[in-house]
């Protein structure tokens, strides 16, 4: 019974809402708009367009957290009563400087706005953008010194430098300012990563230790918490369950990630050993292109690199897994054990490295991992052997050591390291011995980084070719072929074979070099520099460039940066605004103008009657002065507050020296009479009959102030 | 970073780590390095580039991702009239246009450890440096630290109204509570975070760090630069400002909120310098009104 009674009631006050609500046009299903969305969205701002501002008389209300469930939002109408003029100081109604949306220029005055403004934007003030955006040939919509200055007429007016002083040296809003106590205090809308330490010198660092360790989380941000940065396998030696890492696991290219597989794994296979062949040759190489069909299965390497780290140690022994540039940018894997690690890109042609420590003897029973795509199966593999021969990364884009992809044997005149068995140590020393190595530095598994049951034998520089062993012999790795192959070593480089111009790599070659070796570089001959590498006349320039040695081709490319960046909202900051960078941008990409004026005049008053704006000014002021950005060139920036005895210091001050644009007159019937219209002309009137002062004193600025005076005057005669 | 625009996060950390591993690496073939910080390079470079607002790092579609910003003349007034800041993507095109451009100003080119070399380019008005932004086809931005104040709400501790949380739960967690007197962190334990009536604590597991702000006994999760100065409202002697030297100071354990700190570093184009002997970070070329433009957000007062 209670219950029936209940819904009885609830749908009486449904009935009654109704009612009310249709009997009152201006109210009926009004667009919910609230007050404290910091992010309001371009259809917010495109509703707020027909609201008058509340701190203004507003004809609709806007209401603080209205429920959105109140139906679809209809286009209110907008109230054409005269709003009561008789008080300048409902402009100064606190907290509507959250959201007031005043109509820019909807006067049809036969003339078309100024092109460089939204005419008709629903515009609600926010803080700074940048000045325009830059095309790269056409100039930059800059903002001109005397945006903040009057204009040359009036004598005296603010100089340059005057005001320049008056920004340099402000004085600070009292703490006490009653706009900031009560501030909800919600911080800038950010994303956070953790900072593990304060920004301090690593130098001084060691006498704050605390601080080292302490994470310094200085991003602002009181609701988008995030978690810390992912740790990477190749550091915290974690690998996760299937369960858990299938939520986290995304496709950075937005298609479906590919899954792991189920079924379970073969162990690695052992290395196949390089075996003397007779018929080994140089044939023609070529680039590595992408295959255009897509196989089913796809087998791929999974390189070793290691890095030293200070006084000789190993600092990073990690697993490189391949990538083919048409693969995913993350993909989860399946090991052997069952355990699967997500993989995600780090260049064009591998996966994030995965550190050695995490898997069980990688090194001695190799590693595979395996996952699956929707048309095709891919599996890497990295096959356990006894002896790794690592070359200098730099020839692969890689810092430290690398083992290779194919002819993994120690090559002439090259620098590696070898990883091998503590047992083979003296077969290896003796095979590095023949290989003309000299007496390489021998390490074993007391050297931090080194694993366990192996030794590291660094600073090899094989000067000997020497022919291969029987088949499949262990040693046959050390054993360096006569083969010739390019390195190209430094620059910077951009994708496979691409660097960038001006940062072209050394190119070398590894081997056994004759000495008819012949190099040709885009079918010039290519001269030896002092530091081994080859060149020739335009080698390093723009395009790309065919290598030629040995009846072989090679391709490499130099291109220069594009220099296509551009402005995005990287932090919104809320009030419409974003910052990105070292310059603010509006989040709904409008083209506003920036200025800077007095925190304490924040409507702002434009030639065109109708151009009226009220910044929002976050938290209050906190400053004499904000920038922000405005749909217009205003011309004067009024007090928000009555003048009065109490606020002597209320002045209005102006921005640019423009005459009032009069062109409504005689022709009533195209004035299309707009609530900003009649808040333009509300304000200015109101202005005048309180006798705000003017900032400064200038006779032309008087003049001005009066015929703009003048202006509202008439207008509200027909307005009437 | 320029020539790529954007990437992972760890692609970042990956290629700082070849970098310094390069850097570090003498003869290439492991002999001893200076390495004399378990501080993460990567983090710190990253901490540079956001704070001399080169690049953005943030989190798009679940990934934590890197993206140059476009290149900004930032300028702002000094003493002697303008002075602008270039911030953001450069290359080599760039930087010879940027210093071509600035041939009629006062143009330098300084090099700054941890970060890209600092061009600046100073005027005495600030006609003269959009025009050397027009030449240089770069955006122009004035009054950036100001602008970027402006956009920037205050830190204000959060109300009654604000999303609660919870602490973590499980164990291994490390406990520290942050002391407002000595301006310190100190060992806790959960008992002690549970029942601090006002206080910023910290929990911090492997490389999880989560910072909560106690207020009232109600538990606020926050980034610890917000915690901490929500906990120091109005805290006596927090912010020094030389007003000779136009150079702002504070304790090293309360480094601003990154945006705001962006402002006070795009003031002189430098991250700031830390004082091993003070434990204090220093701020230079911090004009006197945006100084107290950031500790009113900071809710401080300037000494």
């Amino acid at each position: 019974m209670p219950k029936l009674i209940a819904i009885t009631l609830c749908a009486v006050a449904a009935v009654l809402a109704s009612l009310w609500f249709r009997r009152r046009p201006g109210l009926h299903s009004p667009p919910a708009i609230d007050r404290r969305n910091d992010e309001l969205p371009q259809s917010a701002d495109a509703n707020a367009n027909h609201h008058a501002d509340a701190g203004l008389s507003a004809p609709v209300m806007i209401l603080e957290r209205q429920d959105q469930s109140a139906g679809a939002p209809h286009e209110p109408t907008i109230e054409t009563s005269v709003p009561d003029l008789s008080d300048v100081s409902i402009l100064a109604t606190p907290q509507t400087v959250w959201l007031t949306p005043i109509t820019a220029g909807e006067i049809d005055t036969g003339a078309s706005l100024d092109p460089q403004y939204p005419s008709g934007e629903s515009v609600v003030a926010v803080p700074a953008e940048p000045i325009g955006v830059l095309p790269s040939a056409d100039p930059v919509p800059s903002l001109p010194a005397n945006d903040l200055l009057p204009g040359p007429a009036d004598k005296e007016v603010r100089e340059p430098k005057e005001n320049h002083a008056r920004l340099a040296s402000p004085s600070i809003a009292s703490p006490q300012n009653d706009e900031m106590i009560g501030e909800p205090g919600i911080p800038v809308d950010l994303l956070e990563f953790p900072e593990t330490a304060t920004q301090i010198p690593s130098s001084e660092l060691t006498s704050v230790a605390e601080e080292m360790r302490t994470p310094d989380t200085a991003v602002e941000g009181l609701t988008q918490l995030r978690t810390p940065f992912r740790t990477a396998a190749a550091t915290s030696h974690h690998t996760t369950p299937s369960s858990g890492r299938k939520a986290a696991t995304a496709s950075g290219d937005g298609t479906k990630p590919p899954s792991a597989v189920s079924e379970p794994l073969r162990m690695a296979r052992s290395f196949s050993e390089p075996v003397p062949s007779p018929t080994q040759k140089n044939g023609t190489k070529s680039e590595r292109k992408s295959d255009p069909t897509p196989r089913t299965n796809s087998s791929l390497p999974i390189r070793l690199q290691l890095v030293f780290g200070s006084g000789g140690s190993v600092k990073k022994l990690v697993l490189i897994p391949h990538r083919l540039e048409e693969m995913p940018s993350s993909v989860e894997v399946t090991t052997v054990t069952g355990d699967c690690l997500q993989l995600s890109e780090s260049s064009s042609d591998s996966y994030e490295s995965l550190a050695v420590s995490a898997f069980h003897n990688p090194l001695s029973e190799g590693v595979v991992f395996q996952a699956r795509g929707d048309t095709q199966t891919w599996r890497w593999e990295l096959s356990r052997r006894e002896i790794y021969v690592l070359a200098a990364g730099d020839a692969f884009g890689l810092s430290g050591f690398v083992t290779r992809h194919r002819d993994q044997r120690l090559w002439l005149n090259t620098r590696h390291v070898v990883l091998a068995k503590e047992r083979l140590r003296d077969q290896v020393m003796g095979a590095l011995n023949e290989a003309g190595c000299g007496s390489p530095e021998v390490c074993d598994s007391a050297t931090p980084g080194v694993p366990s049951g192996w030794i590291l034998i660094r600073d090899l520089i094989p000067t000997r070719a020497v022919p291969m062993r029987e088949e499949h012999n262990i040693l046959n790795v050390l054993c360096p072929g006569h083969e010739i192959e390019p390195q190209f070593t430094g620059g910077i480089r951009l994708e496979r074979s691409v660097w960038l111009v001006g940062f072209p790599p050394r190119i070398r070659f590894a081997g056994e070099l004759e000495n008819g070796f012949r190099v040709l570089i885009d079918d010039q001959p290519a001269t030896l520099a002092d530091d081994g590498a080859f060149m020739s006349p335009g080698w390093d320039e723009e395009g790309e460039h065919r290598l030629w040695f040995c009846d072989r081709a090679q391709t490499y490319a130099l291109r220069t940066m594009k220099e296509e960046w551009d402005t995005w909202p990287a932090h919104k900051c809320g009030l419409g605004a974003a910052i990105c960078g070292a310059s603010t941008c509006r989040v709904d990409d409008v083209r506003w103008r920036q200025f800077c004026i007095p925190a304490a005049n924040p409507v702002l008053i434009g030639a065109r009657p109708g151009e009226i704006f009220r910044c929002r000014i976050s938290g209050g002021a906190h400053s004499d002065w904000v920038v922000t950005t405005v749909p217009f060139t205003p011309v004067w920036a009024l007090p928000s507050g009555r003048l009065s005895k109490k606020n002597p210091a209320a002045a209005i001050e102006l921005v640019e020296f423009r005459e009032p644009l009069n062109q409504i007159e005689g022709s009533l019937q195209k004035l299309k009479v707009t609530s900003a219209l009649r808040k333009w002309v509300f304000t200015v009137r109101n202005a005048r009959r309180n006798r705000f002062m003017l900032a400064v004193h200038g006779e032309e600025t008087r003049a001005l102030w009066r015929r703009y005076g003048d202006l509202a005057k008439r207008l509200r005669k027909q307005l009437r | 970073m320029s020539a790529r625009s954007e990437g992972s996060w760890l692609q970042f950390r990956a290629a700082v780590e070849e970098l310094h591993s390069v850097e570090n690496d003498s003869g290439g073939n492991g002999g001893p390095q200076t390495e004399d910080s378990d501080f993460p390079v990567h983090q710190q470079l990253r901490l540079n580039f956001e704070c001399a607002a080169h690049a953005e790092f943030f989190e798009r579609e679940s990934r934590y991702v890197w993206r140059i910003a476009p290149p900004v003349l930032a300028a702002h007034p000094t003493p002697e009239g303008f002075r602008a800041v270039l911030c953001g993507a450069r290359s080599p095109a760039l930087r010879e246009r940027v210093l071509d451009a600035g041939r009629g100003c006062r143009c330098e080119s300084v090099a700054c450890n941890g970060v890209p070399d600092v061009i600046r380019l100073g005027a005495s008005s600030l006609n003269a440096v959009s025009d050397a932004a027009v030449a240089a086809r770069v955006y122009f931005q004035p009054y950036a630290p100001r602008a970027i104040l402006s956009c920037i709400r205050p830190y204000n501790p959060p109300t009654a109204a604000s999303l609660q949380a919870d602490f973590p739960t499980g164990d291994g967690w490390r406990i520290r509570e942050f002391d407002p007197d000595s301006l310190r962190w100190k060992a806790a334990n959960r008992q002690r975070a549970q029942s601090v009536q006002r206080g910023v604590v910290e929990f911090s597991l492997y490389d999880d760090w989560r910072y909560y702000l106690r207020s009232a006994g109600q538990t606020f999760r926050l980034p610890r630069a917000v915690a901490l100065y929500a906990l120091l409202n109005r805290h006596v002697g927090l912010l020094r400002y030389d007003k000779q030297a136009h150079a702002l100071k504070m304790p090293g354990t309360c480094r601003p909120p990154r945006l705001l700190e962006r402002a006070l570093v795009l003031c002189s184009g430098f991250p700031p310098s830390f004082d091993p002997a003070t434990s204090c970070l220093t701020y230079a070329d911090v004009p006197p009104d945006i100084a107290g433009f950031a500790a009113e957000l900071l809710r401080q007062s300037l000494t």
